[in-house]
């Protein structure tokens, strides 16, 4: 299973239990398909993992990182969303500070029950991932 | 800088004699002319220990939490920021603490001096106003050397004030020149930077704003326990994000450091992005809340 030639790439999602986590079971479901080395870590809030869990998953050879949360406005928390989005810009920043590429991390909203959705922002991020990673770039 | 060290010991024996304050926090000579070292004094006749110059680059405030007395503390323009950001936090109560706080002439790298050909003569003497070129990077940067307008303070009240005093010729920071190379030059910078580290904590334990405290160093934080490069490397970026809309570039970390890595050259960026995009500094006010904790008020009915 799975779309042709990006099984190597080696993506992580950190997904939050009430959309993220929701949305890759729907997905499932729906008989969408994302490359099967993508592994999903569920937690309570994307916005509030640890920063050492990022920090572990790049320097520990994770292609890429993405955050999967609730959608705009309708968080489970106070604003989750909003935060995700601005520590993913944040994130973008420090990795070209530490030379590294910023287009590694990703953060992105779905509703549970878009799986679909959820499936085409996978699929779209790894692409990216592994174009970065066919350019020859070692970070 | 003579005359600013008697108004200073003259408010900190102000505050001891009308019991305002139980001890005084200030700097004192260092063992080399061109350092200095942090000093308490209890009674009115320790005030003369008290002193200031352009080496004092310690950030005072990382001992307020530690401490359960009203205190007087001296503090230059971006101390008192900390210190803002301190109590907005809840770290220390806001009535405990008096800020004895100037006009900061901005801090000079005995580094720089030394490249230039300044002899340490007698302890202190040089002026920053003289020599503008041996600035430190956060130094040139800043803004805000003006720090409330009175010396002791209760609320600080910031004022934004161009410099009044010479400002060096070549204003541009190590972070600068980073931002011109590209990727693969950066990483190698970093790479051979923290190579060096020596694992102190020196630069996580004298952040008054960093609460980690150095335990990302540790084993069982996240990490391997292991001194290379990358693991240090790690660490120092998880410090970088932890203190993103909480830095007020004191460069405490910086000076601290043993081995002498240039750690605001990752600060100063991300308080530029910061700024440029949320226009957020940090330790200005007591309500303003750093952008990546909280985001704007929800409109009410919205959300949950």
């Amino acid at each position: 299973m799975g779309v042709e030639g990006q099984n190597e790439v080696r993506v992580v999602g950190i997904v939050c239990q009430y959309s993220g986590a929701k949305a890759a079971e729907s997905a499932g479901l729906e008989g969408e398909e994302y490359p099967t080395s993508v592994r999903l870590i569920r937690c309570i809030c994307a916005a509030d993992v640890d920063e050492m869990v990022f920090l572990r998953l790049i320097f520990g050879g994770a292609d890429g990182v993405f955050f999967a949360g609730c959608p705009l406005d309708s968080g489970y928390f106070r604003q989750c969303s909003t935060r995700i989005q601005r520590r993913v810009d944040l994130w973008k920043q420090i990795l070209k500070l530490a030379g590294m590429h910023p287009e590694r991390v990703t953060g992105f909203w779905v509703e549970p029950t878009a799986g679909k959705e959820f499936a085409e922002q996978v699929n779209r991020f790894c692409e990216r991932v592994s174009r970065i990673r066919g350019g020859g770039e070692k970070r | 800088m003579n005359e600013l060290r008697m108004i200073i010991q003259r408010e900190a024996r102000r505050l001891l004699d009308t019991g305002q304050a139980d001890l005084i926090i200030g700097y004192t000579k260092g063992p080399t002319p061109w350092s200095s070292a942090p000093v308490f004094v209890f009674k009115r006749e320790d005030c003369l220990e008290l002193t200031i110059s352009s080496f004092c680059t310690q950030n005072l405030a990382v001992f307020l939490p530690r401490i359960e007395a009203r205190v007087g503390i001296v503090a230059k323009p971006c101390d008192v920021r900390t210190i803002v950001e301190m109590i907005r936090e809840n770290q220390i109560p806001r009535e405990m603490v008096k800020i004895i706080s100037f006009r900061c002439p901005g801090m000079l790298n005995p580094k720089k001096l030394e490249e230039k050909g300044v002899s340490p003569e007698v302890w202190g003497m040089v002026n920053a106003k003289e020599h503008p070129d041996a600035l430190y990077d956060w130094c040139k940067m800043c803004v805000w050397r003006m720090p409330p307008d009175k010396d002791v303070v209760g609320e600080p009240r910031f004022l934004y004030q161009q410099p009044d005093y010479p400002l060096p010729e070549d204003m541009s920071t190590l972070a600068d020149h980073l931002e011109k190379k590209t990727d693969e030059e950066r990483w190698e910078f970093w790479q051979g930077e923290f190579a060096r580290c020596i694992r102190c904590r020196a630069c996580m334990k004298s952040c008054p704003v960093y609460y980690g405290g150095g335990d990302h160093f540790d084993r069982d934080a996240g990490t391997t326990g292991e001194n290379t490069a990358e693991e240090n490397m790690k660490i120092h970026l998880s410090f970088v994000y932890s203190l993103a809309g909480k830095c007020t570039l004191c460069g405490a970390c910086e000076s601290a450091c043993p081995v002498e890595i240039p750690l605001t050259a990752l600060h100063i960026p991300i308080y530029r992005y910061t700024r440029d995009v949320y226009g957020y500094e940090p330790g200005l006010s007591y309500t303003e809340v750093s952008p990546y904790f909280v985001a704007e008020p929800m409109p009410a009915g919205e959300g949950k």
